[in-house]
């Protein structure tokens, strides 16, 4: 910092600065209620993983369980974090593939940046399978999505399709579904 | 065409500073302990939306965000740039500015492409962007992608150095009201109107901005007598329905500077009047299939009445791009684009012309580039541009790039290019008469002639670049290059001639342009970013650049043989931001920028602060305070725009900005 020390107002602003940063130490308790997007999705992601069912075989014996995440690198990059602080993070395993890729391997999947007609594609390709699909498209769960985040005033919110659920072999913890706005199947619905 | 390139490029590594590690616990909130009610209870952080523009980008790729323009304390988008880590940003007097990217920094910086929405605002006249000439409400900016490097595939001719694009925001994300008045010590006045509103599923907002920019000064302190103002009206309608999204954006600019032009006639008008408008629209249709169609049309005129010339200019654009899934691995897009671009100069008592004086220049290109996913690990990309242009004939334009993630926190890409930059009007027509070298035995004056037969400037590169995620909250990101340019400009003397004037005998030296240097540059870009805590961010950057000409041994332009970019050996740039109680934004800048060698511009360090304090839940105060490290300095010698350099002085601001 040897610009800074050459020069009187920089100083001043720096030990600014460095006071304000010592006050929002002080400060956190509030101030740590704001955490970044990516951190707060994958926990949302980790905690759908945390309250659901899979069927016995699912994953197959001596396979980790699969999050597939389509289209946010940020998003996968704060759920392996998120993951590799919990016990037993060899049994899950955080992946990013393209919406063409091997969906059916997965056990949840996370997919962003859809339009409508990928939206379809993902709900279509893993109908019947015991997949957890979550996406934040508008009417994702009501067109057969089982999780839609729904972000509002920098809060997230979440919708879940039971029926959808149902035919992907899903259980749901009552816990989920109490805190859920529950939608059913729309008129567009890829059943 | 914003939308879609956009999905081309993207910035990982700020997406990245996302990472949490649990060797490193910051007093942060711990999302693995926390209740899902919680959860439901936490809220984003506006800078955590960075990470939403994200794409695994095989290039150099930097975005600035609305949260980063907000807190530049900026009100020119020349000045925003000075953010980006590996932008050189020189002001030369108030209304003129010197940006590129990557070596060869002028007033018309000719290898950098700039697009405001997709929309092309390069002059071919001069081969650069007229920066005085965009004037935006800042606040209206959804991001600035700033890609270092080649784009020409993607982008289109003379997007050889870099590519900036400016993106606004959706007409649905500007509702209300928004009033906006600051006034300083170097710039005596901003007003900002906006006005948003919808009518059924159409989003509109108008706006209005009038600026004053006051005088820098010269090196004897006194008043460089460059003040300037400009006045700008604009809409922005959005429209969406059924996969179809329709906008269309209008604007109209007046402005009025003495920028301090070194070649006007003795006791001329010295005031320089630009009135300039464009009108876009743009169509993007989703197809059933997935696939995306965009078309683009665009108008844009420009009339600038300068003390050397009339300037006109009036450019047609239509461009098409389609984006296609093929079978399980290709991710295709594909284009073309045909522009009509008229200009003419008209030169006045003063000592340039163009001979014709207008010219109508007829471009149409077409691209096709496929992202093929060999693995999930592994993605290569290639393509190409073909583009023809009335003036320089048929070009070629390939890009071969690979992209490999070994991990979620590992990215590494490299991609090779070739790209051309067209020959300006200038450089194929001018006729200029400026005075001739000292140190002869009579007065000499030098005839300056542009050549038609100029074929383009051509770069081959070989870029590679490395981004991770480092602990739990920090990034970094390195890139370094290799380029070789040829058929780079160089100004050759001829035999001079005896004339006889009214004061005696002269020398007339003919200098005509020609293509005989060559060049080759290098530098490596590092930038990085660290959040240790919600509230606080640190982010910095070095960029180093060194160019080494070669001229062919039949030039005679000694100036070519020595030519060092006008780019310094060094810059780089610490930024500081705290989010204090009570809603206050702190931010300190500090930009250490290396001497201009050729230009004999020392190096110089400039230190920005800015503090914004929300007043009510409508209204915040900000207090801006720029070069506050120095009384005045320079950044850049105009003596090849012909443009007098001036200092930027230290000056302070305060803003009112209210939302209702």
């Amino acid at each position: 910092m040897a610009i800074l020390r050459a020069m009187p107002l920089a100083r001043a602003v720096g030990c600014c600065l460095a006071a304000a940063s010592l006050l929002t130490g002080l400060d956190g308790a509030i101030t740590a209620q704001e955490v970044g997007a990516a951190e707060l999705k994958a926990a949302f992601l980790s905690n759908f993983a945390k309250f659901t069912e899979w069927p016995a075989a699912t994953p197959a014996v001596g396979q980790p369980f699969q999050f597939c995440v389509i289209g946010d690198g940020s998003v996968a990059v704060a759920l392996e974090q998120a993951l590799s602080r919990q016990p037993a993070r060899d049994t899950r395993k955080v992946t990013l593939i393209k919406l063409d890729g091997p969906l059916g391997r997965c056990q949840l999947v996370y997919a962003a940046g859809l339009d409508s007609r990928q939206m379809a594609q993902l709900i279509a390709s893993v109908r019947g399978q015991p997949v957890f699909t979550v996406a934040e498209n508008a009417h994702f769960a009501e067109a057969g999505g089982v999780a839609q985040l729904i972000e509002e005033g920098g809060r997230f919110r979440f919708a879940i399709n039971a029926d959808a659920a149902q035919r992907n072999h899903l259980s749901l913890h009552a816990r989920l579904l109490s805190l859920a706005k529950l939608v059913k199947d729309g008129p567009d619905a890829t059943r | 065409m914003g939308m879609l390139r956009g999905t081309r490029i993207g910035a990982l590594l700020a997406a990245l500073a996302v990472a949490a590690d649990a060797a490193a616990q910051a007093p942060t909130v711990d999302l693995g302990k926390v209740t899902l009610e919680e959860l439901m209870n936490l809220r984003v952080t506006v800078a955590g939306r960075r990470d939403q523009i994200v794409a695994d980008a095989p290039a150099a790729v930097y975005v600035l965000t609305r949260e980063d323009i907000r807190r530049s304390g900026a009100t020119t988008i020349p000045e925003v740039l000075r953010l980006v880590p590996g932008v050189q940003v020189a002001r030369i007097n108030a209304s003129k500015w010197a940006v590129s990217v990557r070596g060869f920094n002028g007033l018309f910086s000719n290898k950098l492409l700039v697009l405001v929405d997709g929309r092309s605002v390069y002059s071919h006249l001069f081969s650069g962007a007229l920066w005085d000439g965009e004037d935006l409400v800042l606040d209206d900016v959804a991001r600035i992608e700033v890609i270092r490097g080649p784009g020409a595939v993607n982008w289109g001719a003379n997007a050889v150095n870099g590519v900036i694009n400016i993106v606004t925001r959706s007409a649905a994300d500007t509702q209300g009201t928004f009033v906006r008045a600051a006034t300083g010590t170097f710039e005596p006045g901003v007003l900002v109107l906006r006005h948003g509103a919808t009518a059924g599923r159409t989003a509109y907002r108008l706006y209005g901005r009038w600026s004053g920019q006051g005088a820098t000064s010269l090196t004897d302190g006194s008043a460089a007598g460059d003040q300037w103002q400009r006045a700008t009206v604009g809409m922005r309608l959005d429209r969406a329905a059924g996969g179809h999204a329709f906008t269309l954006t209008a604007n109209a600019t007046h402005g009025s500077a003495d920028a301090l032009w070194l070649t006007g006639a003795p006791g001329s008008n010295r005031v320089s009047t630009m009135n300039r408008g464009a009108i876009v629209a743009r169509w993007t249709v989703d197809r059933a299939s997935g696939a995306q169609l965009q078309m683009q049309t665009s108008l844009d005129g420009d009339v600038r009445d300068e003390p050397v010339g009339l300037y006109r200019r009036q450019m047609a654009e239509v461009d098409v791009q389609y984006h296609v899934r093929i079978a399980a691995r290709h991710d295709v897009v594909l284009g073309g684009s045909v522009r009509v671009d008229h200009e003419r100069f008209d030169g006045r008592d003063g000592p340039f012309a163009l001979t014709p004086p207008s010219a109508t220049d007829r471009l149409g290109s077409t691209f096709v580039q496929d992202e093929i996913t060999v693995t999930p690990r592994l993605v290569v990309t290639g393509g190409a541009r073909i583009e023809h242009d009335h003036f320089a004939g048929w070009g070629l334009q390939p890009t071969a790039r690979v992209m490999f993630t070994p991990g979620a926190r590992h990215h590494v890409w490299a991609a090779t290019s070739r790209a051309l930059r067209t020959p300006s009007l200038q450089d194929l027509n001018l006729r200029a008469t400026l005075p001739g070298p000292d140190g002869l035995p009579l007065p000499a004056s030098t005839e300056l002639s542009g050549d038609p037969a100029l074929s383009p400037e051509t770069l081959s590169d070989v870029e590679a670049g490395y981004r991770v995620a480092v602990g739990r909250a920090a990034t970094v990101s390195a890139t370094a290059f290799v380029a070789h340019y040829t058929k780079l400009r160089t100004q050759e003397p001829g035999e001079p001639t005896l004339s006889f004037g009214a004061a005696g005998p002269y020398l007339v030296i003919p200098v005509s342009f020609d293509d005989l240097a060559a060049a080759r540059t290098r530098g490596v870009e590092f930038n990085a970013e660290w959040r240790p805590a919600p509230v606080l961010r640190v982010d910095g950057s070095l960029t180093t650049f060194a160019l080494t000409p070669s001229v062919a041994p039949e030039s005679r332009d000694a100036a070519a043989a020595v030519f060092d970019g006008d780019t310094p050996a060094r810059q780089a740039n610490l930024h500081v931001a705290g989010d204090l109680p009570r809603g206050i934004l702190a931010d300190a800048r500090v930009f250490y920028v290396g001497a201009l060698r050729n230009a004999a511009v020392p190096a110089y360090t400039r230190l920005d602060a800015r503090f914004e304090v929300p007043l009510t839940r409508a209204l915040s105060l900000a207090v801006i305070g720029q070069n506050l490290s120095s009384p005045g300095h320079a950044e850049f010698d105009g003596i090849s725009a012909q443009v007098q350099a001036t200092r930027v002085p230290r000056s302070g601001r305060l803003m009112l900005s209210w939302r209702f």
